[in-house]
């Protein structure tokens, strides 16, 4: 008999405040996150809005020397501590797996250029037209090889590290770098291994910030963010007739998973528990889903068949939809093909609509809002769906959140690359135990 | 319980692309003879050794020219590498490409200086301080859109599955050894529990690069005896009975993967050979095995994690 693996702690940091509280809140208030970005100045951007966390990220300060090189590991951090104070758990047993996913290392361009805040001393130019970062590069080199410099990289797996620092060793550390899907994985995985019976205890979740020059300027160039600066809370508009892109956001969201056996002898709040997970690759092309939505379908597909549930039984979508002209229009077609007809009366939350895209951390993150659907008793709006787009009817939930008293949620993560995974969660009744 | 056997072998190392030159070298006791980078010539690292993948453009010619535009060197090892396995083991006639799953990790990401240096030069101000309104206004003119894909980790993994057309699970982890060690688990446990028919497990990494060099060096992640090296590799995995019944040749039998996060010194039992090839690191050392040029099956990674694995070879 497999075991069964219950959700029993969660922490968020999102750009609509730290915590699930406020998180929640200001969901089903229809507030959006996304603004002008203050980060940096933006103004020499096409795009200028995103997602930013605005208040201040409580960490321990033993590790500001890491958050001062890379800020999202504050958000990482501070996750990981409200989750695993929320289960009541001050360190990880042997049996336990730390699976984290995020995307990329930061590149501090400042950094880059002058080795630290500080500017160093320039070489001066030889000749006329020479290449200034190419002419210092030595010097650049030279201060990067110097002790007290600050590191060139922040290797991604960072967060790991500073999270065992707090609560010990863990059985097995991941740094999951499957893009957008990446967090979702994560959670994926961990409920895997110890339905299998390999961990007893999961810390997972995911950890994003792409919001400094080199990363809003690298999705700008593939055009897949939303230059709609003016309008900034409704900037991000998935599945609307009148999406222009994604919104980058930032945050981290993190859960501790355990055995429904454990958590009922510890008597902690079950949040819900996780019944299904699916994963697939699109091997179609880098930044541009399979037309046909194969690989999404077949992600899907393969969590109902993990849950042995069928399409029926799903009672709500929580979306990937990003707000890009093709990833909506193909996840909606491919949400119809694998509920059948029941996709007609099977709510949609779309959170991207009011945070943004958090990248490594957005299925995480939504994985927390689609948790409060149970809690709660309801589903948030897509806050900026004023028009369905052609090819995305879905039931899309619009203006106001919708009440809530079913039992499976569907959520969607679908990577650049093409990585897919998909999680099934289920509210755990009393009957259920 | 059915074992897993290994199938397929694709390697990309100093040695030159392919298994056979790894073989031929290891086997005669050879060593990578490493090389000086140009790019960090007047620098303090000028004479600092670096291993390099020799006539890694003749490989390039198999590859997709318009895929090639969005690949960095990892990623072109990486296919190279990962299309010799499955090509070996006839995967891609054997299996439906759903049943295929990649479990794969890669290397810290490697930024190409000659390629940011343009971008990053437009970006100074009149005292000579970067601006990011600059590098909004000039700056990302002057940026390759396709370097995007050149520096997400996730991409040479996920440009092999197009490649093969594999669209099955994936699981890919970043950036030492540890989580190349944790990948061939998952993908060990993966066939075993028959989520996937067949594993194609792997990684690929490029230490040797300039700027991950500097790294290296500066956070103390290599000794001064030790040289990093640019190198990939990729197995297969599959049940034995299917192997058999396809009267597909095996390597052996891979009965486990045994993975303790610790906290001791790194040690790889190759570094003297090859250089610290990092996340290839235990791919490498588990094909060593199984071509017959190594009997080492222990090694610590850089985080302290150590990778054992038991395999009995075919003799």
């Amino acid at each position: 008999m497999r075991r069964r693996v219950v959700i029993t702690g969660i922490g968020c940091v999102s750009p609509l405040g730290v915590g699930v509280e406020p998180f929640w809140q200001s969901l089903a208030r229809g507030e959006s996150g996304i603004a002008r970005i203050s980060h940096f100045d933006s103004s020499g951007f096409e795009v200028q809005l995103a997602g930013e966390v605005k208040e201040k990220v409580a960490y321990p300060q033993e590790f500001a020397r890491f958050v001062t090189e890379d800020g999202k590991l504050a958000f990482a951090l501070n996750a990981a501590m409200q989750a695993m104070q929320d289960a009541n758990l001050k360190e990880f047993a042997t049996a336990s797996l730390l699976h984290l996913g995020t995307s990329l290392e930061q590149f501090d361009l400042q950094k880059i250029m002058h080795g630290s805040n500080t500017l160093y001393a320039y070489a001066p130019l030889r000749n006329e037209g020479e290449n200034l970062y190419e002419a210092n590069f030595a010097s650049l080199v030279r201060h990067f090889l110097a002790k007290e410099a600050r590191p060139l990289q922040m290797p991604l797996d960072t967060a790991c590290e500073l999270v065992e620092k707090l609560y010990g060793k863990a059985g097995m550390k991941l740094t999951n770098v499957g893009a957008c899907a990446a967090s979702t994985q994560a959670i994926g995985h961990a409920y895997h291994c110890i339905r299998r019976g390999m961990f007893d205890m999961a810390l997972c979740g995911g950890f994003d910030s792409m919001l400094n020059p080199l990363g809003v300027g690298g999705f700008q160039l593939l055009g897949a963010l939303s230059t709609n600066n003016e309008h900034t809370a409704r900037a991000c508009r998935p599945f609307d007739a009148a999406r222009s892109g994604a919104v980058l956001g930032e945050g981290a969201a993190m859960l501790v998973m355990e055995t429904l056996a454990a958590a009922q002898k510890a008597g902690k709040r079950i949040y819900g528990e996780i019944v299904g997970y699916g994963t697939s690759l699109d091997a179609y092309k880098l930044s541009a889903p399979d037309p046909g939505g194969i690989g999404a379908i077949a992600s899907m597909q393969k969590s109902l068949q993990d849950a042995q549930l069928q399409p029926g039984d799903i009672h709500a979508v929580s979306t990937h939809g990003t707000g890009t002209h093709l990833n909506d229009e193909v996840e909606a077609a491919a949400i119809r093909s694998v509920l059948g007809e029941s996709w007609r009366h099977t709510p949609v939350v779309s959170t991207k609509s009011l945070i943004g895209h958090l990248i490594g951390a957005a299925g995480a993150v939504e994985f927390i809002a689609s948790l409060q659907g149970f809690a709660q008793g309801q589903l948030h709006a897509n806050g900026s769906l004023e028009n369905i787009g052609k090819g995305c009817e879905l039931d899309h939930i619009v203006r106001s959140p919708r009440a809530f008293s079913g039992k499976n949620i569907l959520k969607n993560s679908f990577g650049f690359g093409g990585q897919n995974a998909t999680l099934i969660i289920s509210k755990v009744e009393n009957q259920d135990l | 319980m059915n074992d897993v056997v290994i199938t397929g072998i694709g390697i990309v190392s100093p040695f030159g692309i392919g298994k056979e030159p790894f073989v031929s070298a290891l086997g005669m006791g050879a060593r990578v003879k490493p090389g000086c980078l140009p790019e960090l010539r007047e620098t303090p690292l000028a004479e600092a050794p670096a291993g390099l993948v020799p006539n890694l453009e003749n490989g390039c010619q198999n590859l997709d020219r318009k895929l090639l535009k969005c690949m960095s060197t990892a990623a072109i090892i990486g296919c190279l590498a990962g299309k010799e396995a499955a090509e070996e083991a006839s995967i891609l006639n054997r299996f439906a490409p759903e049943r295929i799953g990649i479990y794969a990790a890669t290397g810290l990401t490697a930024a190409r200086m000659d390629s940011a240096s343009k971008m990053l030069n437009a970006c100074l101000d009149s005292e000579k301080k970067f601006s990011a309104k600059l590098f909004g206004q000039a700056g990302l003119k002057l940026m390759n859109p396709l370097e995007s894909f050149k520096i997400l980790p996730n991409m040479p993994p996920c440009i092999l599955s197009i490649v093969l057309g594999i669209k099955g699970p994936s699981m890919i982890l970043n950036p030492w050894e540890g989580q190349s060690a944790c990948a061939m688990w998952e993908g060990l446990e993966a066939v075993r529990t028959r989520e996937v028919d067949c594993a194609l497990i792997g990684a690929a990494d490029t230490p040797s690069s300039p700027s991950t060099m500097v790294y290296l060096k500066q956070m103390g992640f290599i000794a001064d005896d030790e040289f990093p090296s640019a190198a990939g590799a990729y197995l297969t995995l599959e049940l034995r009975d299917k192997a058999a019944k396809d009267n597909q040749h095996s390597y052996g039998v891979l009965h486990e993967i045994e993975i303790k996060n610790g906290s001791q010194q790194a040690h790889d039992p190759l570094a003297k050979e090859l250089g610290r090839t990092y996340a290839a690191a235990p791919v490498l050392l588990l094909a060593a095995n199984c071509l017959g040029v190594t009997q080492g099956h222990a090694l610590v990674c850089t985080r302290g994690i150590s990778f054992n694995f038991k395999f009995a070879r075919n003799v």
